[in-house]
């Protein structure tokens, strides 16, 4: 039976873990620098920057969605956005994925935020097509974009102002 | 001259012109209902939502950049989101949207975020040129996704 709990500083160790996991399903394994010292300082500390669910299967860690809030100044109202949801291949097909959003949902509308925000890989077709049946709106016109830690330091250092 | 100072609670006037002068811009004023009100509650009380820098050109507001924090669970670590970058069209080719995105990366440097990261609309050429110069990279594979409206109550109508 499925059964969704907010994870507490108990669950750092399970959470490493699952965004382990997910960090391999989506061919970024070498991205995942995070440790359970990180989770446990940013996630369970006086000033959370992050909060997540954990999902059980029959009493076995199967999945997880993790969120903060976010701002929409068009909107005037904060949202939540979703950073990771996942579930554990084997387990998958059982709703698990879909009660943790459904969750998170709730938890968006009790709090007053307008929606929920997340990206999304371009080649992962089964969560892409998983997020097209529940009416989620693809905002593709709209273009990721980052600066790394090089490129904020040029663009300090090319920078006279201080 | 250019003068770029963090917004106060007196900016709140301003800073909801500018958004919606920029959501004009983006064609997504019919989007945009953002009031005063908003932005004293979500960025100047005792937990802001948002951090914002006005920029003044011969001491006229000239434009705006607007960020707040998000947390990368790869990473284990806090970013910067800018979620606004804006230079009203009749101050453009004074380098002002170029030393705001350099103070909001300073900032994003000094307080030890591990990158920043906002949004660009696929057809603003300009601004992508202006991003890729800067050595901005474009994380292509990264579809932006949204739940609102009918289909938030939808799903949670079936959450039990």
């Amino acid at each position: 039976m499925l059964s969704i709990h907010p994870a507490t500083r108990d669950d750092v160790l399970t959470l490493l873990t699952l965004i382990r996991q997910l960090a391999t399903y989506e061919k970024k394994r070498h991205k995942a620098v995070v440790t359970e010292a990180d989770l446990l300082r940013d996630g369970f500390g006086a000033q959370p920057k992050f909060r997540a669910l954990i999902a059980e299967w029959d009493g076995q860690a199967a999945g997880y969605a993790s969120f903060f809030y976010f701002y929409s100044t068009f909107q005037g109202r904060p949202a939540l956005f979703l950073e990771d949801l996942f579930v554990l291949d084997e387990l998958r097909g059982n709703g698990i994925g879909k009660a943790l959003l459904a969750a998170v949902v709730k938890l968006a509308l009790n709090e007053g935020c307008f929606g929920l925000r997340w990206e999304v890989l371009d080649w992962n077709r089964p969560a892409i097509e998983f997020y097209e049946k529940l009416g989620a709106t693809f905002l593709n016109e709209r273009k990721v974009v980052a600066f790394d830690e090089g490129a904020m330091r040029r663009m300090v250092e090319t920078t006279k102002s201080g | 001259m250019l003068n770029i100072r963090p917004a106060t609670k007196n900016d709140a006037p301003l800073l909801r012109n500018l958004i919606h002068e920029l959501a004009d811009f983006e064609r997504l004023a019919h989007e945009t209902i953002i009031t005063e009100e908003d932005i004293v509650r979500h960025g100047f009380g005792a937990m802001p939502k948002f951090r914002a820098l006005i920029a003044e050109w011969e001491g006229q507001p000239a434009g705006y950049a607007l960020f707040f924090e998000f947390y990368s669970s790869f990473q284990g670590r806090a970013g910067l989101f800018l979620e606004d970058i804006f230079v009203r069209p009749q101050y453009r080719k004074h380098g002002i949207g170029r030393e705001l995105l350099a103070q909001v990366a300073r900032i994003a440097w000094e307080e030890d975020y591990f990158c920043l990261r906002w949004e660009v609309l696929d057809w603003n050429s300009t601004a992508i040129e202006f991003y890729r110069k800067l050595g901005a990279e474009f994380l292509d594979e990264w579809k932006a996704v949204c739940l609102i409206g009918d289909a938030l109550q939808a799903l949670t109508a079936k959450a039990k």
